[in-house]
């Protein structure tokens, strides 16, 4: 840092020293360039098809709606990215089946509570039987796949995990296939009704000519509103993944900060050796680390499945590899970056193709294409990766 | 009594056996039989197993506990991992039976009748049938116990022979045609003569010891020869006598032209076998082994092709020859070797050069052996060795993980495929108009031929790796990793768009992609007018354009490639540049100091690698004459990092052995490919746990050690 810049505030600090890295590394300024000439032209396709009124407000909020909630289940598993590679350095690779193994034996359980016909009496508790069957699956495969895969590798030069992970996500998909068949699995119906004296949907009218409502469906449910003059498919469910994702990341957030166990965690990351010396058991901290990303990839999984109504071993490769993207996006380590990844990328993956006019099938395309874009412009992600000096 | 330890490692079998059995694996190998109608593949796996546990569990004992302690704890070893086995088939029989009584499918569908009377041995009460199970694996798991008694080398020539047992079997049904008994003898022959001749006479010159084998073999195949004669064979049904081969091209040159042709012809191939048989007799440890090893190898075919199949009397005579050669084996590599040591380094270099030409030409007469489905196989493994030496440029030398390989590969493919296809474009503008898609062909050709679009392939191939090199090569080498799976997912859904359709095709790909012609056409007439018999006939030969259209005939083009690569990869492995990248990979901060220019190196590293792909690519579009886009997923990539990984990193040699024990042996069985994947999965894992340098690591070039070497030999 030169002599002047002593008085400048430290973000101006910050922006003389970027321009600075840039002037002096001719092809890294070559990349910004040419990366802020494609946003450039981006934005410019955008507003080419705004103005030409090919796209209404109300596409955009549809498509909103459907990115947040989207992108709620993105941040959720993107959590669990961002976790372990904040303690251990690794990309957690079958991070994606371990969301596809809690919602895949949350099925078995579904299936027979509908069989059963328990799905229909007791919806309330079977959901939550539901919820709490994936999130066991989802935690048991997460902590053998720590205890006999990552745990011996843990002083191996890093391509070695990484190679394993990626070994492993490939062995969960096909033992899931072995045991349970290559088939898809189709996820029930569920209705869910709420508060029908407030709601007067989903109402019959029976021989005798009283009127019954159900309530609202907050899982199923799709009702045609207008607000602000705007006519929309309103589903309730968008809203509840929404709330359960922030409610969820809000308790993560204050486990890590406000609780001795995210003390600990914290500390892990710091630094391994000085957190053991501390009387803090390393291991125990990264089971725990491993524990909390699977629960809350059990229950992105169950959202998944209740919304597209169906499950395969595969299912998880590419939300994963989505999740990822998200936590690279918000910044690696970073909980709130993880947040802040998955939903800008639901929503850019919702928006983008009909706000550009680019086909639906290249959807994927625009995923993998902003996560290029964003290493390339800035490879600390949105809100700045939150790793410890000496290991990044 | 029973130690801890023999329970745990009996559990921890015993729930890997119990995942075999629930995906129903034993069910899916029943009808594989490894000893004709004696041994099928799941019992042989079965057994192994048991074998296996009872071994592992006493490894660690003493070797002075007493045998019946040793016997016992590895009976308990087995017993507690068929228990295992058995509880978990009777959990998921009674989950299953449980799901369905209250109207749900089945929750394990690979859970059958099948596969209970599979491990029951067919009894009618499924208790006494797993009791049966249970005293089996005793017996089998207290053998394996005792066995850790014998010595190590008993030990490892029994290991070696049983898995060759095994390959041999399970390949039983495509390679009993390869050789016939006759050929492998006389090549074995040849070949041993040079062998004993240049050890009796203990020359201590290569080129005497080759000299004088080379006269000896020459006049093996006279004596041959003539004595065929003298039995009244005629130049016709002289290579009949022979046995099969040496087959259609060799024959077609000689076969009925003459005598002295069919003479010749035996003197050469004897002269050069036993040429081949001195050479391996003073030469390195692992070459002598390897060719001894391949010659066994011939002998065992001949064998199998004269029972036909693996029944209970060729399973012996297989292991009895199988045990003879490594006996052998053991005793003469080292002698071998010491021979090979005391050449001057000019002669060692000459040694190693006449067993790359053998090697060769081995490799060139390979396919007319083989038939049509194996030869596919061949050909597929020629494939993935050429992408695996190009991603170990990446992976095994510059540390560098990429996940989009496939991508170059897609790439290589689509630029074959788009350059030399007929279509639309090439017949007068899209849409055609009225030009129905199977009169494209016969209207038009492609915009240039193969040769031309192949290496355009590799240019593009390389050319777009650079590209993505520059912006992710900055990256973090984790980051790398994601950014070239997604970059290979892009390819992928872009080939597969409907933006380019066009152009590539769409869901519905590239078809009727030609095959490449070697036109020599030109040559044909001047040669025909020369007068000399021989060329005379090279010229009819060529008077027709050859297309490479089978797979026996795409071999060579593929061969080209794996030699070039091969041959790339070694010079780059020794080069300065080889060195910057293997210090690059071990520390970037260090060869950093040491003036390494980090990203330069990255992006040479990468973009070589995608080259490579490309030649693969290249080839792949024309061998399979039309290309989809959802040839090309992920899988492709991780099925060539499981070659380089598995087969050893930075290690030449270890990427053939990967791509033919990975890619080789679950193609050529049906009943493989279900299971390929999950194999793949628990190998890359495995390999990485247990043995992260692969099968055959590179054997580390310590410069020092080589100078003090050298030192002492000066000083002597």
């Amino acid at each position: 840092m030169a002599a002047q810049d002593i008085g400048i505030s430290p973000r101006k600090r910050k922006i003389n020293d970027w321009v600075e890295d840039l002037l002096n590394d001719p092809t890294k300024g070559m990349l910004v360039l040419v990366g802020s000439i494609i946003v450039v032209l981006i934005a410019l396709r955008a507003l080419g098809t705004v103005l030409a009124g090919e796209y209404t407000l109300q596409t955009f909020v549809r498509q909103l709606m459907f990115g947040l909630a989207q992108g709620s289940i993105y941040a959720l598993i993107a959590l669990g990215y961002t976790l372990v590679y904040g303690i251990l350095l690794m990309i957690n690779f079958a991070h994606g089946d371990v969301f596809m193994s809690g919602a895949y034996i949350g099925f078995f359980w579904i299936n027979a509570m509908e069989v059963t016909g328990i799905l229909a009496s007791h919806t309330w508790l079977v959901l939550l039987g539901l919820f709490a069957v994936a999130v066991i699956s989802a935690v048991t495969v997460a902590v053998l796949l720590e205890r006999l895969a990552y745990r011996p590798l843990r002083q191996a030069p890093r391509l070695v995990p990484l190679i394993t992970a990626i070994g492993a996500s490939i062995f969960i998909e096909q033992a899931f296939r072995g045991l349970f068949g290559s088939s898809p699995q189709a996820y029930p119906n569920v209705h869910l009704y709420i508060l029908p004296g407030v709601f007067s949907l989903e109402c019959a009218t029976d021989a005798a000519g009283a009127t019954a409502c159900l309530g609202m469906d907050i899982v199923s449910g799709q009702y045609p509103v207008t607000i602000f003059g705007i006519d929309l498919i309103f589903r309730p469910f968008y809203l509840m993944i929404l709330g359960a994702a922030l409610l969820l990341m809000w308790g993560l957030w204050f486990i890590v900060q406000h609780t001795k166990t995210g003390k600990a965690m914290r500390a892990v990351a710091e630094d391994k050796a000085t957190a053991a010396l501390m009387g803090i058991n390393v291991d125990s901290v990264i089971v725990t680390t491993f524990v909390i990303g699977a629960a809350l990839a059990g229950i992105a999984g169950v959202f998944f499945a209740l919304y597209n109504r169906q499950v395969t071993p595969t299912m998880g490769f590419v939300p994963g590899l989505k999740a990822f993207t998200a936590a690279v996006l918000g910044g690696i380590g970073n909980i709130p970056g993880a947040a802040v990844g998955g939903f800008f990328l639901g929503i850019t993956e919702s928006v983008a193709p009909s706000l550009l006019n680019i086909p639906t099938q290249l959807k994927d395309v625009i995923a993998f294409g902003l996560l290029i874009l964003v290493l390339i412009l800035r490879p600390t992600g949105i809100l700045g990766e939150v790793l410890s000096e000496k290991k990044a | 009594m029973i130690p801890r330890g023999t329970l745990r490692n009996g559990l921890n079998v015993g729930f890997a056996t119990a995942f075999i059995v629930v995906i129903g694996m034993p069910a899916v190998f029943a009808e594989r039989y490894i000893i004709a109608d004696v041994l099928s593949f799941s019992a042989t796996m079965l057994v192994a197993i048991f074998l296996g546990a009872g071994f592992f569990a006493v490894r660690h004992s003493a070797a002075d506990s007493g045998q019946v302690k040793l016997a016992l704890n590895g009976a308990v070893a087995a017993a507690v991992t068929a228990l295992v086995a058995i509880i978990a088939l009777v959990l998921c029989i009674q989950i299953n039976a449980s799901a369905i009584s209250i109207g749900m499918i089945a929750v394990f569908p690979n859970v059958s009748g099948a596969l209970v009377s599979q491990l029951t041995f067919g009894q009618e009460s499924a208790t006494a049938g797993y009791l049966m199970l249970l005293a089996t694996a005793a017996i089998i798991g207290a053998l394996g116990g005792l066995a850790i008694l014998l010595p190590k080398r008993i030990l490892n020539i029994g290991a070696v022979t049983l898995l060759m047992v095994v390959v041999l079997g399970l390949l039983q049904a495509q390679i009993n045609t390869i050789i016939t008994l006759v050929d492998a003898l006389w090549v074995t022959g040849a070949v041993a003569i040079g062998y004993i001749i240049a050890t009796w006479r203990a020359r201590p010159r290569l080129a005497a010891r080759v000299g004088e084998a080379a006269v000896a073999g020459a006049l093996l195949g006279l004596l041959i020869g003539i004595l065929l004669l003298l039995l009244g064979a005629t130049s016709e049904t002289m290579p009949a006598l022979l046995g099969k081969h040496p087959p259609a091209l060799l024959q077609s040159f000689v076969l009925g032209k003459s005598t002295l042709a069919m003479l010749l012809l035996l003197t050469g191939v004897s002269l050069a076998l036993s040429a081949i048989g001195a050479t391996l007799s003073a030469t390195t440890g692992s070459i002598h082994r390897l060719g001894i090893t391949v010659l066994l190898s011939l002998l065992l075919l001949g064998i199998l092709n004269v029972f036909g199949k693996l029944d209970l009397p060729a399973a012996i005579l297989i292991t009895a020859v199988m045990i003879a050669g490594q006996l052998l084996l053991e005793r003469t590599t080292r002698r071998s070797e010491a021979v090979f040591t005391q050449f001057r380094p000019a002669e060692q270099q000459n040694s190693q050069r006449l067993v790359s030409l053998a090697g060769l030409a081995l490799a060139l007469i390979l396919p007319m052996f083989l038939t049509g489905y194996i030869n596919n196989v061949v050909d597929l493994i020629g494939l993935y060795i050429m992408m695996g030496l190009g991603l170990n440029i990446v992976v095994g030398f510059a540390g560098l993980l990429n996940l989009g390989y496939v991508a170059f590969f897609t790439i290589g493919a689509y630029t074959v495929g788009v350059l030399t296809t007929p279509n639309a474009i090439t017949c007068g503008g899209v849409p055609a108009a009225g030009i129905a898609t199977q009169d494209i062909a016969t209207l038009c050709t492609g915009i240039t031929t193969f040769w031309v679009a192949w290496p355009a392939a590799v240019l593009m191939a390389g050319l777009t790796g650079m590209l993505l090199g520059i912006p992710v090569l900055r990256l973090r080498g984790d980051y790398l990793a994601i950014v070239t799976l997604g970059f290979g997912e892009i390819i992928r859904l872009l080939a597969l768009s409907d933006v380019f359709k066009a152009y590539l095709g769409g869901a519905q790909g590239i078809v009727n992609i030609p095959s490449p012609v070697i036109d020599l056409t030109t040559l044909s007439e001047p040669l025909v007018n020369s007068g000399v018999p021989i060329l005379a006939q090279l010229g009819t030969a060529i008077s027709q354009p050859i297309a490479l259209s089978g797979p026996g005939q795409i071999y060579y083009l593929i061969l080209f490639g794996v030699v070039v690569a091969t041959f790339v990869t070694y010079r780059l492995g020794k080069s300065r540049l080889g060195r910057a990248w293997r210090s690059m990979r071990e520390d970037e901060a260090v060869s950093q100091a040491m003036g390494v220019n980090l990203v330069q190196n990255k992006l040479l590293a990468f973009t070589i690698g995608a080259a490579f792909a490309g030649i693969g690519g290249g080839i792949f579009g024309s061998y399979l004459k039309s290309i989809f886009p959802n040839s090309f997923t992920l899988l492709v990539s991780i099925n060539v990092l499981a070659v380089v990984i598995i087969g050893g990193m930075g290690n030449i040699p270890g990427i053939f052995v990967g791509a033919v024990v990975i890619f080789g042996l679950p193609e050529a069985l049906r009943e493989f490919q279900e299971y390929r994947l999950l194999m793949f999965g628990g190998l890359l894992v495995l390999t990485m746990l247990l043995r992260p340098q692969g099968l055959l690591p590179p054997r580390p070039v310590r410069l020092e050690e080589k100078a003090k070497a050298a030192l002492a030999k000066k000083g002597t």
